[in-house]
């Protein structure tokens, strides 16, 4: 209808586009799908393991929707972190966070709203977590995998959790903190 | 029986809310003229009534078309001069007017409501009109018991009520040949005890040699003393209820009316569309079939040369976008409607809750023809109530106040709506206390959401953005205020996600007048967009009121504003960028994009400007809730995702001072 001007299409290209949302459809969102293959067991817990710097962590895998390749946000001016920005998740507004100030480490996120950042790097993921609020989504540097752990075989923080650690999960390859994610976004 | 096997099709519930709103409206009207009601408005309020009955007897809603028959009964006892209009008995007209809207959206929504009103409805039969309530209309008699009763009968229930006693139903059985006999038995064994007020056929019994009673029992002894009096003739023996609430009470109790924001109903998301706008919607549609096959013929014309088939291809393609514009605003058309039922449920509301909070005072309103967007009509229910509600709750005044001021005991809320081009404006002004604007100060200091330096510095004016700042709206703030501020907030929020800006203007002792202006549509928000800084902004073309290239020069005021004349005034004017906070990055040249609600204007400084959009916004949600100056989000393209400037709270921001809240994590 209105002619669209040059510059507009010239400009949201140099600081949105990216090749591999071209074929973004809906069917593409989801890199990776977090159906378990079995029904887990009453004393089994299921988790979403994922890098954040160079920390490991893990959230129930129940509490994530969805796993979105890390994409350019849009800004919302004068956010304070951890708050990075929004994207819109098939109609609904979604808010992103950083969740390294959360978890007491050097952000890792490089810039991804605003006309200044780059294309965010292939493993970053968004980890989308359903709220009372609405969805929200938690920017990792990579997403490991699902891991099934025996209840038991979590150590919980001493003296019941704290803040939103639920427990520390130790393996043949080092430990992995088992955090909320809702309190990651706080 | 499952409520959704009862769900009727959504056309009933559009043209039972119609009707029901229709009703209402005229029920209104005929408060007015009470005293001396016309034969052409009762006619017209009997006839809807039947003709919900007949709608929803049609679609087997049986506790509407029971509510509706109730309804009828006594509008046509009005009509044919029988009983008598009283206020009582319009307040269960007008209930009855709530409750059709919310079966019509969810048929087992009031289940038990509706009967007990139908019951209300028909047991108001003529009887001597006291002061004060009826005890009468307390007793939960079954209606058919109830219309049965003679009017002596009648009088000596009130009695037993008057006495304080209870009102007891036995159904018992007699043999058919010693009935009479055994009845005169009953009635001596009572005295004493109770008195048998009245004898009425009971229920058909199983066998055929006995008859079946219902005995209405005045008496103040217990159950075991009336039981021994019954010496097991009873079948049944239990008290009539007395409610406990006024009967005009309406909201006496249960779930409160869909007024205070209940669930949207199927009515709210179906239409009804004048035939006339589909078939022009159709006759679109045809048209731009031709032009597929237009072009499905052009791809077949393989004599033509390729410049000829460049041009044939070209003016297909705008007619297609010719057709497209108007099929687009047929569409828009025909999702707008009139203001009139969200007028006419706030005469209803303000009926009610002047009613409960012991207040004199009327509701006017004026253009109630304007028409805007459905879903804008809906989105506007709730903001409306809670202004509504401020203005009853906070606004006026008790009438022995009014009058120690020199205003009519009466308070007076006028509600208006004015189309201006593709805006409307909506007004609603009171004339009662007005806002405190001190204790507006003092509470902001108290909240720590002005220091005391600035809220001594700033203007009324100034204060009202802390009015509708969420931090000021909180349940404490609320009891220790004696103006508003209940909830402002969210009604702020709810019209900039409709891209609206609300106003407040109030003088203490005058009287308040929020101001709200909506686009007319919602389906799509024309926007303009703007390039700040290498971001890109939309501005509801609705609030622009003009554009005009910048030299970037300016005036500063005394107290370090920065204006530009404009078309013969000076207008304050801000950078966005430097308002966001963004880093100066000048792509050449600057454009000012004046804007303004109400009064007020502000230049904004932009980059660039990049066109106009027609958007389709969202809501940023209730996880960021207010994000000072954006109001929403659009999709521009294919995950380009812009944000929508809130022209309300810019203007607030720039003419008052820095923002109360900055986003939040």
């Amino acid at each position: 209808m209105s002619q669209e001007p040059r510059g507009l299409e010239e400009l949201l290209a140099r600081f949105r586009y990216r090749p591999d949302e071209e074929s973004g459809g809906l069917a593409q969102i989801p890199t990776q799908t977090v159906e378990p293959d079995q029904e887990p067991r009453a004393d089994e817990l299921q988790l979403l393991t994922f890098g954040l710097g160079a920390g490991e962590y893990a959230v129930a895998l129940g509490t994530v929707t969805e796993i979105l390749r890390a994409r350019t946000l849009t800004e919302i001016p004068r956010a304070r972190p951890p708050l990075l920005g929004v994207l819109n998740l098939r109609g609904t507004i979604t808010p992103v966070y950083d969740p390294s100030l959360r978890l007491g480490i050097p952000s890792t996120v490089p810039p991804c709203a605003g006309p200044d950042c780059a294309p965010p790097p292939r493993p970053a993921r968004i980890l989308v977590v359903r709220t009372a609020l609405g969805p929200a989504g938690v920017w990792v540097d990579r997403v490991r995998g699902v891991q099934r752990v025996r209840t038991g075989g979590l150590e919980r923080p001493r003296g019941g959790p704290t803040g939103g650690v639920i427990g520390l999960l130790r393996t043949a390859e080092g430990s992995r903190t088992v955090v909320d994610p809702e309190w990651l976004l706080r | 029986m499952s409520p959704r096997r009862d769900r009727p099709p959504p056309e009933f519930a559009s043209e039972a809310v119609e009707t029901a709103e229709a009703l209402g409206r005229n029920l209104l009207l005929l408060e007015r003229t009470a005293a001396d009601p016309e034969p052409e408005v009762l006619n017209s309020v009997f006839r809807q009534a039947h003709s919900l009955k007949g709608l929803a007897a049609t679609f087997g809603q049986t506790r509407m078309a029971e509510l509706a028959h109730a309804a009828e009964d006594l509008l046509d006892r009005f009509r044919l001069g029988k009983a008598r209009l009283t206020t009582a008995r319009l307040d269960l007209l007008l209930e009855a007017v709530e409750l059709f809207q919310r079966l019509a959206e969810d048929p087992s929504a009031a289940v038990d409501e509706a009967q007990t009103l139908a019951a209300r409805l028909s047991s108001t039969d003529e009887a001597p009109e006291r002061m004060g309530e009826d005890p009468l209309e307390r007793l939960e008699l079954q209606p058919e018991v109830r219309r049965v009763l003679t009017e002596f009968e009648e009088h000596r229930l009130r009695e037993t009520l008057r006495r304080g006693e209870l009102v007891w139903a036995a159904r018992v059985e007699y043999p058919l040949d010693t009935f009479d006999r055994e009845l005169e038995q009953l009635k001596a064994r009572l005295r004493g005890v109770g008195e048998l007020v009245s004898t009425l056929p009971g229920p058909a019994a199983d066998r055929l040699d006995v008859l079946s009673f219902v005995l209405l029992v005045g008496s103040g002894a217990g159950e075991p003393a009336l039981r021994s009096v019954f010496a097991g003739a009873p079948v049944e023996l239990r008290p009539v209820l007395v409610r406990k609430e006024r009967p005009s009470g309406p909201e006496a109790e249960g779930p409160r009316s869909t007024l205070e924001g209940g669930e949207p109903g199927g009515a709210a998301r179906t239409l009804r569309v004048d035939i006339a706008r589909l078939d022009a919607l159709m006759d679109d549609v045809g048209e731009l079939r031709l032009i597929g096959e237009t072009i499905r013929g052009l791809s077949d014309a393989r004599d033509l040369s390729p410049r000829a088939w460049t041009v044939e291809l070209l003016r297909e393609q705008r007619r297609l976008v010719r057709r497209l514009d108007i099929l687009q605003d047929r569409l828009l058309q025909a999702r707008m409607v009139p203001l009139r039922p969200l007028f006419d449920r706030m005469q209803r509301l303000v009926r009610r809750m002047a009613r409960e909070a012991g207040k004199e005072l009327v509701l006017e309103t004026s253009g109630a023809e304007v028409q805007i967007d459905k879903r804008l009509v809906e989105e506007l229910s709730d903001p409306l109530v809670h202004l509504v509600r401020n203005a009853i709750d906070h606004g006026i005044e008790p009438a022995g106040l009014r009058e120690g001021r020199g205003k009519p005991r009466g308070g007076r809320i006028l509600l208006s709506a004015e189309q201006l081009g593709a805006r409307v404006v909506l007004a609603l002004s009171d004339d009662g206390g007005g806002v405190d604007w001190a204790r507006v100060r003092e509470v902001a200091i108290q909240r720590g959401l002005l220091d005391e330096e600035r809220a001594r510095a700033a203007s009324d004016r100034e204060l009202q953005a802390v009015l509708f700042s969420p931090g000021f709206s909180t349940a404490s703030a609320v009891s220790a205020m004696s103006g508003r501020g209940v909830g402002l907030d969210v009604v702020k929020t709810n019209i900039a996600g409709l891209s609206g800006v609300i106003d407040v203007e109030s003088r203490a002792g005058e009287g308040t007048t929020f101001r709200i202006t909506l686009p007319i549509t919602l389906a799509t928000v024309r926007g303009l967009l703007v390039g700040v800084s290498g971001r890109v902004y939309a501005v509801p073309l609705s609030s622009v009121l003009d554009v005009l290239s910048h030299d970037g020069r300016h005036g500063v005021t005394e107290d370090g504003r920065h204006m530009v004349p404009v078309r013969g005034y000076n207008i304050p004017v801000a950078s966005l960028a430097e308002t966001f906070g963004l880093p100066r990055r000048s792509e050449g040249g600057l454009y000012l994009v004046v804007v303004g609600a109400a009064e007020r204007r502000l230049g904004l400084v932009v980059d660039a400007l990049h066109g106009q959009r027609d958007l389709v916004t969202q809501a940023l949600g209730p996880r960021l809730g207010q994000v000072p100056g954006i109001s929403g989000a659009a999709e521009v393209g294919h995950h380009h995702t812009v944000l929508v400037l809130d022209v309300g709270a810019l203007l607030d921001e720039v003419l008052r001072g820095p923002p109360l809240l900055v986003a939040q994590a």
